[in-house]
């Protein structure tokens, strides 16, 4: 036991849920309640078994750490090779948190199939920490893929009344981007294998290839549209408000928690480092999308009239900004793009956690239909609201740190202006999720109905505050979160120079 | 030359004893059938035990060929063998109950299963033309009878017409490829094809040509794919099943041996063109066509003529690595289609009706373990990661894109973005649409479920640990004799 | 040992007060809250003063005590430290004392108005804008000023909206922060330009670099100063910005006081003179600030007389004379500005506390018109709100004549534009004196206009509210005597001395400031007395005397103006015509049509046209067996012409 804590822990992360899942195949179909206390029990042993990834995280280092490597497919080189560096340490933590939130949530919600709710549900942690860990782009490629199948289900079964479409939209664009990407994966790994007569997969082996132009070129948009489609980057976003307003709440938390981050940190992890050149070269279109992410998104959140498309729309919004960060590419500004990944998981968890529990109640997400609410739902409110000012970047609270690094990093890059435009979203985001809150919550009593609001119960208090806990601490104290995500970002920022300077000279 | 057939020797008894045991199996059951009929209920086991009989001759047959040079024993030809025997075995663990259900537990269906395997392997091992064109009637007359299995339902018996007409046609093309080579070269062997200075005679392009056409009807290629989703349609599932995959694998094996004797050194562009035409139709042809269909044996046979596309990308690629490529598709492709017929066979009630796909609403629900193999197999043919289906095309693309073939490639993997239409269309009726019908299907044998499960756990097995099985497809098709470069 | 109380304690006590209140306040009742609420106002005041003292009494060397890193990125590095000189040391000593006041007067005036929770969240949201306001003002760096910028906003937004369940209330609140956040957007791009520029956010390495060497700096520092400027805008309600503070009336009266008169809108004029530095060396900016100042002055004072709402009124007010403030600052006069802050936050508070005060008597009713002869029910209200009022207009000796005489002659005395500047100044304090007259004598004077059940209500509040009305009262009168000007002796002025070394030097900028001779000094404030005498005098005769005939009879005259001036000039409107409704539009537009239509509909076209194609192909496949042979054969001799074609 202690031989596998020490050396497969991350495997251990990883697969637990993916055991629960299998576990549960074996329970009887209608052991509800069994099951939804089983899935909830192992994400929890799972968090508690990703403590130690913080704990045991040696700072000094930039490199990769917890390193697990077991040949796969040896013919080709191709591994079970896995890792984490600061930036996958942290969103494996959002990830291992935010499922047993979702799972907690669901709880008193999730009524229809709930073994294969609960089933669905960790096959998906398992896909999303595989993906976050994998330093094999065939495991990584492997994992990416089967995250899709779980949320396929999780949206298509218990999602709303539109959700077939939605699920379809979800996995055909997001299909639509990785299957390219898989072709430039088997692209690479021939070069690997023209160049050095062996074969291998493992990221650190095709890092040190260079490319020419026009095929860095290729294979760098390959990569980059499969993870462009995922964040979503403008204009590729229009699957993410339907699959975040009819997906089940849970979904949704999981959806604009982990599964968008991938996006980026796909970006963070491949496209950028393995053909730099290229991703130099578009930086600035992806700098300018960013931007136009951040305006489009909070004007059109701020038109919407369902809570949860507003919510989405916002993390359009959101996310513009971090692919700002990415393109700025300057220390302070990558920084702030991990962390801000970080924070708007947990603050738009947050959001679509709360929006959930009026839902439940009501069963409409239409803005109109409340009004007024606090008086009945104070504590709802009170929650809301904090997870209203985190999303909007109050200082005190995480948000706030993140989108300063971000805009001050960018203001210091080539690309000033990008600063000045997206700095505008702080003003916007005020006036779409304010607008929010005083249609929903404040404002004269409206509807008769909502008398029989009741507050949130307990285990939906839980959940919610201990998202609003981890906003404060990172408001408070970011340097616990800075500190592991620098050695990661700096180690980024040298080898991306460095493969600069080897493919200038041919 | 003649005398190898007046007597032949020990070695060639060995050599051919595979067949001649499914032949006995055969002929056994046909006359139990006539004379003890109450032993009906043992047709499955000794069909099984034929096949079992045949692939323990095939493994313990001395490598080497036999008949003068006529019959090959090699690992490929252990490969295929144990590829086929796996199809029929399935094929028959279904066959039982579903014929139950149907009551028409008639002995001909087991014979004419083993018979037309027995052709299939014929086709896989001869390497003499005539030989594999024997194999192919032998197979094509089986199925024909088993197309029309079920007389009193019109849909069957117009089936096995229209596989009979349409087949005669396949088989006349193949025969005058034959002929052709065989004016060419002076000799039906193939290997007196790899004679210098033919492969540019028109002669022999004409026949290579006839038979790419002959064998890719049998392959369902498009445009020679038309008969399929009719015959699969009236055809008991469980021949379908089989005839989905085994024919399909051999008639390829049959091309890489014909094309690989003739073009040792490299198959000439012409050619790699007009073979890459027909992938790229078949791909989208099948795809496209398998979005519009409200039928499910008929939307598993546009998936399969798409399939069948996919794999002929291997024979562009040519040589062993393309052979390599293509029977690891094929083992992929053998347990996901071999599982989704089960999957078939096992959710329709009334199996002389058609198999409309909106019966199947609530199927998750009503017969989860089914639903769940026909949703996973689905999966794999869409070529989902950690499921054979991906191993399959990820294998069939590396090959491909090492040969340089880009197009071709992308258009894969575009053509694999429309299938996923269709076949999330499936798995979105079995789990997300409320049933329509109320009384729950057939309970499943234990036959099914086993079938059920051996393809499940084989989609898995290949899916997350494929080295083995591409080690094992590498060594064979390294034995296939002019394999070139 | 208090003297070494570390300055964090300051906004710590409040931040555990709203803690406390915000987790338990509503379960343990109105007394619990009460005693926390107004403990941790009162232990803040007493720790602010404990600091004050020895402070004052001592060297006035500034102090600067770092708690903790707060964040490291790159070569952003911000810790949590805090500063005490001159500047924060007068902020200080009047937010904490009347934040203390305020409070006190709260538990009176909030006693009927609220439930329990509602008590218990008033009280947390005052103890957290304390917080927010003491970190405001004793911040080392622009980042952690801008934490305790943004916090006093969103104190004020929650508490504008704490009536959340009234339309306006809630809309206000919204518009209030939004607003703010507008300027906010500006400070944010001052920051990073004064990082870009000194790579640092902290006061004292950005001051001394910018005094040091000035010129490297130049053309960046009048963008830097100008973003400042907007953020001050916001805060500071000034001409564009100010629309929100007139609709923040609609917070409890309390909160008016302390948030939208004494401090938290003269944050704008504190950070401005916190950079005096910076600006000093952007003249062009300067000469901006002075004339929004001034402008905003006039601009709210003239919208001020037309307004029959007794908040209403004292806001434009506020809005005018925080226009004085940025005018002061404008021209130089830093201390000045700073002075005024001081004082107007004794006596507008005093004037707010009485109309809440007056409120409460007339049950919920603010307008004026109302009102009436109210000097006899209420005596205690009506000194102390008459002596505010001839603070606010500038009668000696009570304080506003001397800071706002201050502002006046440094005006005069600027170069350029100054006598402009003073000329309309000086109108605008006429202006002052009137509309402040217009309302004491429409609400004290006269006859008792309200209705019966008012007029048998109207009473003279409790202690708890007449008391701090007393002490600011008091201070109305004498808190201008710090600031006595030169005229008076070389000692005279005290607070000029005490802020002098705010006013760092600046390489190369020796100020040339040669004082007013002495009898341009006393004409000019005759002068200012006069013009504030006659205000007065106009006022009083009008609405006390003849009960507002003549008013009236202008108004009837000139309907357009009037009408205009009582809608504060429709800014609301052109703003709503101008910017709202085009965003709006907008943001609908890219919805539905970039989205829906464009971007989506081309997906579920190509979709669709699959499928159709699907549909079509479906055809061919006729069941007919000769056509199956047709397809067959054409495909045959397409690859044999494909093939063959080729050799």
């Amino acid at each position: 036991m202690d031989a596998l804590l020490r050396d497969h822990l991350l495997t251990l992360v990883v697969f637990l849920p993916a055991a629960g899942a299998a576990l549960l195949l074996f329970f009887p179909h209608s052991a509800r309640i069994a099951a939804r206390n089983v899935a909830l029990g192992v994400s929890l042993v799972a968090l508690a078994a990703s403590l130690p990834l913080w704990t045991r995280f040696a700072l000094d280092q930039g490199g990769f750490q917890f390193r697990e490597k077991i040949a796969w497919i040896p013919q080709l080189g191709i591994s079970y090779a896995i890792g984490i560096d600061g930036i996958s340490l942290l969103l494996v933590l959002l990830t291992t948190v935010l499922t047993p939130v979702s799972l907690l949530f669901s709880l008193t919600h999730v009524e229809k199939e709930v073994r294969g709710f609960s089933i669905a549900f960790l096959v998906l942690e398992t896909g999303m920490l595989g993906s976050l860990v994998a330093l094999d782009l065939a495991l990584f490629y492997v994992f990416w893929e089967v995250m899709l199948v779980p949320m396929y289900f999780i949206i298509g079964i218990w999602g709303g009344p539109r959700r077939i479409y939605a699920s379809m939209k979800f996995f055909l664009f997001t299909m639509a981007g990785s299957l390219l990407m898989f072709l430039a994966i088997l692209f690479l790994a021939i070069r690997y294998h023209a160049a050095t007569g062996g074969w291998s997969f493992a990221l650190e082996d095709l890092y040190r290839l260079t490319f020419t132009g026009s095929t860095e070129t290729l294979l760098f948009l390959a990569f980059a549209l499969a993870f462009a489609i995922k964040v979503p980057v403008f204009p590729l976003h229009t699957w993410l408000p339907d699959a975040h307003t009819e997906a089940p709440t849970a979904g949704s938390i999981i959806l604009a928690g982990v599964l968008l981050k991938l996006g980026v940190y796909g970006y963070l992890r491949f496209a950028l480092p393995l053909f730099p050149g290229a991703a130099m070269r578009f930086a600035p279109w992806l700098g300018v999308l960013g931007v136009i992410g951040v305006v489009y998104g909070a004007l059109v959140a701020w038109a919407q009239h369902d809570m949860k498309r507003l919510v989405a729309y916002s993390s359009v919004s959101h996310l513009g900004l971090v692919v700002i960060g990415v393109g700025a590419f300057t220390t302070m500004s990558l920084s702030g793009s991990v962390l801000q990944m970080i924070n708007h998981g947990l603050s738009t968890g947050a959001l679509f956690l709360l929006v959930g529990v009026l839902y439940e109640r009501r069963h409409t997400r239409e803005i109109d239909a409340y009004g007024g609410v606090a008086a009945v739902v104070p504590v709802t409110t009170a929650l809301f609201l904090i997870a209203t000012l985190s999303s909007i970047g109050l200082p005190g609270l995480n948000g706030f740190v993140g989108e300063f690094t971000i805009l001050l990093g960018t203001w210091l890059s080539p690309h000033r202006w990008w600063a000045i435009a997206a700095a505008t979203g702080v003003i916007l985001s005020a006036v779409y999720m304010l607008t929010l809150v005083q249609r929903v919550f404040w404002s004269p009593f409206a509807h008769e109905e909502n008398r029989k609001l009741t507050d949130v119960r307990p285990s939906e208090f839980i959940a919610a505050a201990t998202l609003v806990v981890l906003m404060v601490w990172i408001g408070v104290r970011p340097n616990d979160l800075l500190d592991r995500i620098r050695p990661a970002v700096e180690s980024l920022q040298k080898s991306v120079a460095a493969k600069q300077i080897a493919e200038a000279q041919p | 030359m003649t005398e190898h057939f007046v007597h032949f020797t020990h070695a060639d008894l060995l050599s051919i004893a595979p067949e001649i045991a499914l032949a006995a199996a055969g002929c056994l059951i046909l006359l139990i059938e006539g004379f003890a009929p109450a032993l009906r209920r043992w047709f499955a086991t000794i069909a099984l035990g034929g096949i079992a009989g045949s692939l323990y001759f095939l493994v313990n047959a001395p490598p080497g060929t036999t008949f003068g040079g006529r019959y090959d024993t090699s690992p490929l030809t252990v490969f295929v063998g144990l590829f086929l025997g796996a199809a029929a075995v399935l094929a028959l663990l279904v066959a039982r109950p579903y014929l139950e259900r149907s009551g028409e537990e008639r002995g001909e269906f087991y014979a004419l299963l083993l018979w037309g395997h027995l052709g299939v392997c014929l086709m896989t091992r001869g390497l003499d033309l005539l030989i594999i064109f024997i194999g192919l009637e032998t197979l094509s007359l089986s199925f024909y009878v088993l197309a029309g299995f079920f007389r009193r339902v019109a849909a069957s018996s117009e089936a096995g017409l229209k596989y009979f007409l349409t087949g005669a046609f396949g088989s006349a093309f193949t025969l005058y490829g034959v002929a052709l080579l065989f004016g060419a070269s002076g000799g039906t062997r193939i290997d007196e094809l790899a004679r210098p200075g033919l492969a540019d005679s028109s002669a022999v392009t004409f026949g290579l040509l006839f038979l790419l056409v002959g064998f890719g009807f049998k392959m369902s290629l498009a445009p020679f794919h038309a008969w399929a989703p009719d015959v699969y349609q009236g055809m008991p599932t469980p021949a379908v099943a089989y005839l989905s995959v085994a024919p399909k694998g051999a008639a390829l094996l049959v091309l890489f041996r014909v094309f690989s004797a003739v073009f040792e050194n490299g198959m000439p562009d012409r050619f790699r063109a007009g073979i890459a035409a027909l992938a790229i139709l078949s791909m989208t042809l099948g795809n496209v066509v398998a979005l519009a269909q409200r039928d499910a044996k008929r939307l598993l046979a546009y998936s399969g003529i798409a399939q069948m596309g996919y794999v002929t990308i291997a024979l562009v690629v040519f040589g062993r690595e393309g052979l390599a490529a293509a029977l690891v598709f094929f083992c992929a492709y053998l347990v996901s289609n071999v599982g989704a017929f089960a999957a078939v066979s096992a959710l329709y009630r009334d199996e002389t009706k058609p198999h409309p796909i909106a019966m199947l609403a609530g199927a998750g629900r009503r017969a989860p373990f089914a639903a769940a193999v026909f949703a996973l197999c689905l999966f794999s043919l869409a070529g989902i990661p950690a499921t054979a289906g991906f191993i399959g095309k990820f294998f069939l693309f590396k090959a491909a894109l090492e040969k340089g073939l880009y197009t071709l490639a992308l258009i894969g993997v575009a053509n694999s973005l429309v299938s996923i239409g269709y076949y999330l269309k499936v798995v979105y009726i079995l789990y997300m649409r409320d049933p329509v019908e109320t009384e729950a299907p057939p309970v499943l044998a234990p036959a099914d479920r086993l079938a059920l499960a051996l393809c499940a756990a084989g989609i898995f097995a290949i899916g997350v640990f494929p080295s083995t099985l591409w080690e094992v497809a590498r060594r064979a098709a390294a034995t296939l004799p002019f394999g070139g470069p | 040992m208090t003297s070494s109380l570390p300055l964090w304690v300051l906004p710590a006590i409040p931040l555990a007060g709203f803690a406390i209140n915000a987790l338990l306040g509503t379960r343990f009742g109105k007394s619990f809250v009460t005693a926390v609420g107004v403990g941790a106002a009162g232990l803040a005041t007493l720790a602010a003063y404990s600091r004050l003292v020895p402070f004052v009494a001592g060297s006035h060397a500034t102090v600067v005590e770092t708690v903790t890193n707060w964040m490291t990125v790159g070569t952003l590095s911000i810790d949590i430290s805090f500063r005490l000189d001159p500047l924060s040391a007068l902020m200080l000593a009047f937010v904490t004392f009347v934040a203390f006041l305020i409070h006190v007067y709260a538990i009176g005036y909030m006693h009927h108005e609220a439930t329990d929770a509602g008590y218990a969240r008033f009280f947390a949201y005052l103890n957290l804008f304390l917080f927010a306001m003491l970190t405001l003002v004793l911040a080392e760096s622009f980042l952690l000023m801008f934490v305790g910028w943004e916090g006093v906003g969103l104190c004020s937004y929650l508490l504008i909206g704490y009536y959340f369940d009234l339309e306006d209330a809630a809309a206000a609140g919204r518009k209030a922060f939004v607003v703010n956040r507008i300027g906010d957007y500006g400070f944010l791009l001052g920051m990073f330009g004064i990082f870009a520029a000194f790579g640092s956010l902290n006061y004292t390495e950005v001051f001394r670099k910018a005094a040091e060497q000035p010129a490297q700096f130049g053309p960046a520092l009048s963008v830097i100063c100008l973003c400042l400027f907007i953020g001050a805008m916001g805060k500071s309600a000034q001409v564009p910005l100010y629309v929100w503070l007139p609709d923040a009336m609609a917070g409890p009266t309390p909160v008016s006081a302390l948030i939208h008169a004494a401090t938290m809108v003269t944050a704008g004029v504190y950070m401005v003179a916190r950079c005096n530095v910076l600006f000093r060396l952007a003249p062009e900016v300067m000469l901006f600030v002075a004339g929004i100042g001034c402008f905003t002055a006039l601009f709210a004072g003239t919208i001020a007389i037309a307004q029959n709402d007794l908040k209403k009124v004292l806001a434009y007010s506020t809005i005018s004379q925080l226009g004085y403030m940025f005018l002061a600052c404008g021209v130089g006069a830093f201390a000045v500005g700073m002075f005024h802050v001081m004082t107007h936050a004794c006596f507008k508070a005093c004037l707010f506390l009485g109309a809440g005060s007056v409120m409460h008597a007339m049950s919920g009713d603010l307008d004026v018109r109302h009102m009436g002869g109210l000097k006899a029910k209420m005596p205690i209200t009506y000194w102390t709100f008459l002596a505010a009022t001839l603070a606010i207009a500038g009668i000696p000796p009570f304080a506003g004549f001397f800071s706002k005489d201050a502002i006046l002659s440094s005006s005069f005395e600027a170069p350029g534009l100054g006598r402009l500047l003073w000329f309309v100044g000086l109108f605008t304090a006429g202006l002052t004196a009137f509309y402040m007259f217009r309302i004491v004598s429409l609400t004290f004077f006269g006859e008792f206009r309200g209705t019966k059940e008012q007029a048998h209500h109207v009473h003279e509040s409790p202690s708890s509210m007449t008391f701090p009305l007393v002490v600011l009262g008091l201070l109305s009168v004498v808190a201008g005597w710090i600031g006595l000007p030169a005229v008076f002796g070389e000692h005279a002025n005290v607070i000029g001395p005490f802020l002098a070394p705010i006013i760092a030097p600046i390489a190369g900028h020796e100020a040339a400031h040669e004082a007013l001779p002495h009898a341009t000094e006393w004409l000019l404030m005759a002068v200012s007395v006069a013009v504030a005498a006659s205000g007065l005098y106009l006022a009083y005769a009008w609405y006390a005397k003849q009960g507002g005939r003549t008013p009236a009879r202008l108004a009837a005259s000139y309907p357009g103006v009037y009408a205009l001036v009582a809608d504060k000039y429709r800014i609301d409107e052109l703003y709503d015509v101008l910017f709202v409704r085009p965003l709006a539009w907008l943001a609908r537009t890219l919805w539905k049509v970039v989205d829906v239509l464009i971007i989506d509909g081309l997906l579920n076209a190509a979709a669709f046209l699959v499928e159709l194609t699907g549909d079509f192909l479906r055809f061919l496949q006729t069941g007919n067996v000769r056509n199956y042979a047709l397809t067959f054969f054409l495909g045959l001799i397409a690859l044999l012409i494909f093939v063959v074609g080729a050799m």
